[in-house]
């Protein structure tokens, strides 16, 4: 009977608790502001009438080329389906939302494409069967198919507890809500990760004007070791997301025209993460998916020397209002050379 | 599978619930050696095999102990058995570290012999576990504990998955005597041993594993900070190897407390400590009586003469040293508590302050000046522990010393708040209350608030990717 009572006792004391937690975790993401997922769309420039030309990529893309005057120079409006720190996987997922789509623009980096950054979405987006599918092709590691097929389970967790996995974002949002109850801890600044969930937001250039170089060197240690934490150090291109690539690139290029545009990162990335050993991988991955299909143009924006300058950066791989300028210069005067045939 | 990982939470409520439907205890202990085994093989199968070879190799000579009665043969069967052990520990752990220092020597007397090493992989836990099944023998040898006849229980002692990666170093005379009759948790235990497992992963999830980066940024180039960094980063790493071994050891022992067994504390607070003498029963409990009960008291201890016991007190801290890992940074952090501990038996020895003793004011601020040069002593010794080189360490004392501002001064987001918060536990918590234990006897109303807040830290501050437990290199 005792230990009867007892187990009712921790039974009912353990639910009440997951409640407890659960609300408290829905108030934290509510009082916080955390990002908790869901596509999102965003006309990145209009034209006359439907948008017929789809970009893909990740926040990079929108930072990285000024779209209007993309959109100006092809005669058509631009859209773009997203979801924050997105990857060619979940391009791949979202691509289907823009049958119409007669021009496609994918943008891709050796940030986006190192497959050691998981995108925090992947599991809402991209189908656990691909995701499984895809690790076993590319023969991945099982610490790398774990850490990836460990997303699927969490998702339902998350509806539980939706700051599970988030904890970057809690303690990003408490810092911010310290700061503005306090509005003198003047020294603090956010820590939040590379790829600015407002800036897939399409809000604001207020962040564009600022330079990489111009960090404090505590700041850009602290970004490291976050960026570092986040990719575990390493950077391959052998992975999901190249297969993704693979498919999207064969399926855009069936349907119409495509363009692939590199971008490229800024010199500070590229010493802590690219050796040289990197860089060859990550050759090597686009020289496969460019051999896959021939038929769409390639520019290559990474390789346009002025772009090379911390200063053209706002972040480690976000370009800013200068290198944005350059970026859309060399893309469209590479775009107009490819229509000339040169 | 690390105990924060989501595969383990499956094998253990895989293990729990098999168990719960099998019947026959015969059949369960050979079930739990079944699931004790896939475990540590699901790190390298061919450990598995080595974990089998010496934990059979004790089993014999225990049985070979309990039959033979001449005194010369018994001691030649248990010196047979701890040459073994050590030998298969030193192999894996030693040998390339032996091979490097002679390759250094031979190097700096101005032979250029090419380099040596071996490509060995350190079986996991094999520290722990083959000082697991020493106990058995030495205390079989002594006659204190009896022959256990049993391969499968014996082999389930020395390899049940809970303790088997990162220990706690369980003693044969507290665990054999568990797998001799069917142990059930009781709702009680199960609810301690739940409580303690998840004070244990919001150690390791939330504090160990969410400094860390900041630590190891701080100690990969200690050159390139200032003095208030280099300061933040020792005590960052004071309180990471804390959180990430004793958070290790709560999932351990909660997990076995899940299922009704009992393993041994292996810490109590240890920052709490008075003294250095204090903090050795507080930190790594399993260890320290280990190390004091088969090497300090069998070298003579203290019966020998003052001159001996100091002596014996450092050979024991520079083997136990030695011990966590093939390198001088640790035989010399070893050294160092050495050191202290034979400081604090002299001061103990003069004791000039007794007559102060038993006045208030005295004994507050002498606790208070006693526990920040205890814990100042911990910490300096841990930045030799955590150091890549010798030269690494000297250069992080010295820019700590000198307070060096020409460097980056890093006010980690993570390691300051998390300093703060444990500074606090340390303050409001006595260190002798085990507050696992304890919550789930009280009412109610305050078992859901505390759950609530432990699950809480949990799924909001917990770390996305857990690192490896830092013992698991030991």
């Amino acid at each position: 009977m005792v230990a009867r009572n007892r187990k009712l006792q921790l039974w009912v004391s353990l639910l009440a608790a997951i409640g407890i937690a659960s609300i408290g975790s829905h108030a934290m993401v509510r009082l916080l502001g955390i990002r908790t997922g869901g596509v999102g769309y965003r006309l990145l420039a209009p034209g006359s009438g439907a948008p017929l030309a789809l970009a893909e990529g990740s926040s990079l893309m929108a930072s990285g080329i000024s779209w209007e005057l993309i959109a100006k120079e092809v005669g058509m409006g631009i859209e773009n389906w997203f979801v924050a720190g997105s990857s060619p996987s979940e391009w791949e997922s979202l691509m289907s939302r823009s049958p119409q789509a007669r021009l496609r623009f994918i943008v891709v980096s050796a940030y986006d494409l190192n497959e050691n950054f998981l995108c925090d979405y992947r599991a809402a987006v991209v189908p656990m069967t691909r995701s499984a599918s895809d690790l076993r092709e590319s023969r991945a590691a099982w610490q790398f198919s774990k850490r990836m097929l460990s997303q699927y389970p969490m998702e339902y967790v998350r509806a539980l507890f939706p700051t599970v996995g988030r904890s970057d974002g809690v303690m990003v949002g408490l810092r911010d809500l310290l700061r503005r109850i306090t509005s003198t801890w003047v020294t603090m600044e956010s820590e939040a990760g590379p790829t600015i969930a407002s800036r897939d937001d399409g809000a604001g250039d207020e962040l564009a004007t600022e330079l990489v170089g111009d960090w404090p060197k505590d700041r850009v240690l602290r970004r490291m070791a976050l960026m570092r934490a986040a990719c575990q150090g390493k950077h391959s291109f052998d992975g999901p997301k190249k297969l993704a690539l693979w498919r999207i690139l064969r399926q855009a290029t069936q349907q119409g025209r495509t363009i692939v545009v590199v971008l490229p990162v800024s010199p500070m990335y590229t010493e802590e993460f690219l050796t040289s050993e990197v860089v060859g991988q990550f050759e090597a991955s686009l020289f496969e998916a460019r051999r896959n299909a021939p038929e769409a143009l390639w520019l290559r924006l990474d390789k346009v020397r002025e772009l090379n300058s911390n200063d053209n950066f706002w972040d480690f791989v976000h370009m800013n209002v200068d290198g944005q300028r350059i970026a859309t210069e060399a893309f469209l005067s590479a775009y107009r050379k490819s229509l000339n045939g040169e | 599978m690390i105990f924060t990982s989501f595969e383990y939470v499956l094998f253990f409520l895989a293990v729990l619930a098999v168990r719960r439907c099998l019947g026959n205890f015969i059949v369960e202990k050979w079930f739990l050696l079944i699931a004790s085994y896939a475990f540590y093989m699901s790190w390298n199968i061919a450990c598995g095999f080595l974990l089998l070879f010496t934990s059979l190799l004790d089993y014999f000579v225990g049985v070979g102990l309990g039959r033979i009665e001449d005194q010369r043969k018994r001691k030649l069967l248990v010196v047979l058995s701890i040459v073994a052990n050590l030998g298969v520990l030193g192999f894996y752990k030693y040998t390339n570290f032996f091979l490097g220092n002679v390759h250094g020597t031979l190097s700096a007397m101005g032979f250029h012999p090419s380099s040596w090493s071996l490509d060995i992989i350190l079986p996991a836990g094999i520290s722990f576990f083959t000082f697991q099944s020493m106990t058995y023998t030495i205390e079989t040898y002594r006659r204190n504990i009896r022959i256990c006849h049993n391969p499968r229980d014996f082999l389930l002692f020395v390899g049940f998955f809970p303790q088997l990666l990162a220990g706690p170093i369980n003693r044969a005379a507290d665990l054999l005597p568990q797998f001799k009759s069917r142990v059930r948790a009781a709702v009680l235990d199960f609810e301690i041993g739940l409580v303690q497992f998840a004070v244990g992963a919001v150690k390791k999830l939330v504090i160990s594993d969410q400094i860390s980066p900041h630590v190891d940024l701080i100690f990969s180039t200690p050159g390139g900070f200032d003095g208030f960094t280099l300061l933040q980063g020792a005590l960052g790493y004071a309180l990471q190897i804390y959180c990430d071994f004793s958070g290790y050891s709560d999932m351990a022992i909660g997990s076995a407390r899940m299922m009704g067994f009992r393993f041994m504390e292996n810490f109590q607070m240890p920052y709490s400590s008075v003294t250095i003498t204090e903090f050795w029963r507080r930190w790594h409990i399993s260890l320290s009586t280990w190390l004091r009960d088969y090497l300090y008291i069998p070298l003579g201890g203290n019966r020998k003469g003052t001159t001996r016991t100091y002596l014996n007190i450092m050979l024991t801290m520079l083997l136990g040293g030695l011990w966590h890992g093939a390198s001088w940074n640790f035989v010399l952090w070893g050294g160092l508590h050495g050191i202290a501990l034979a400081i604090h038996k002299l001061w103990m020895a003069w004791n000039p302050l007794a007559a102060l003793k038993g006045n208030v004011l005295f004994d507050v601020t002498w606790g208070g000046i006693s526990r920040v040069l205890t814990f100042g002593v911990v910490v300096l010794a841990w930045i030799f522990f955590r150091a890549e080189s010798w030269n690494a360490a000297t250069e992080y004392l010295g820019r700590l010393f000198s307070w060096r501002s020409d460097g980056i001064r890093l006010a980690s987001p993570y390691i300051l708040p998390a300093l703060g918060g444990v500074f606090l536990v340390h303050l409001l918590v006595q260190k002798d209350r085990q507050w696992a234990h304890e919550v789930p006897t009280k009412g109610m109303a305050l078992r859901i608030v505390a759950y609530s807040g432990l699950i809480l830290l949990l799924t909001c501050l917990a770390a996305t990717d857990s690192a490896p437990f830092i013992y698991f290199q030991f």
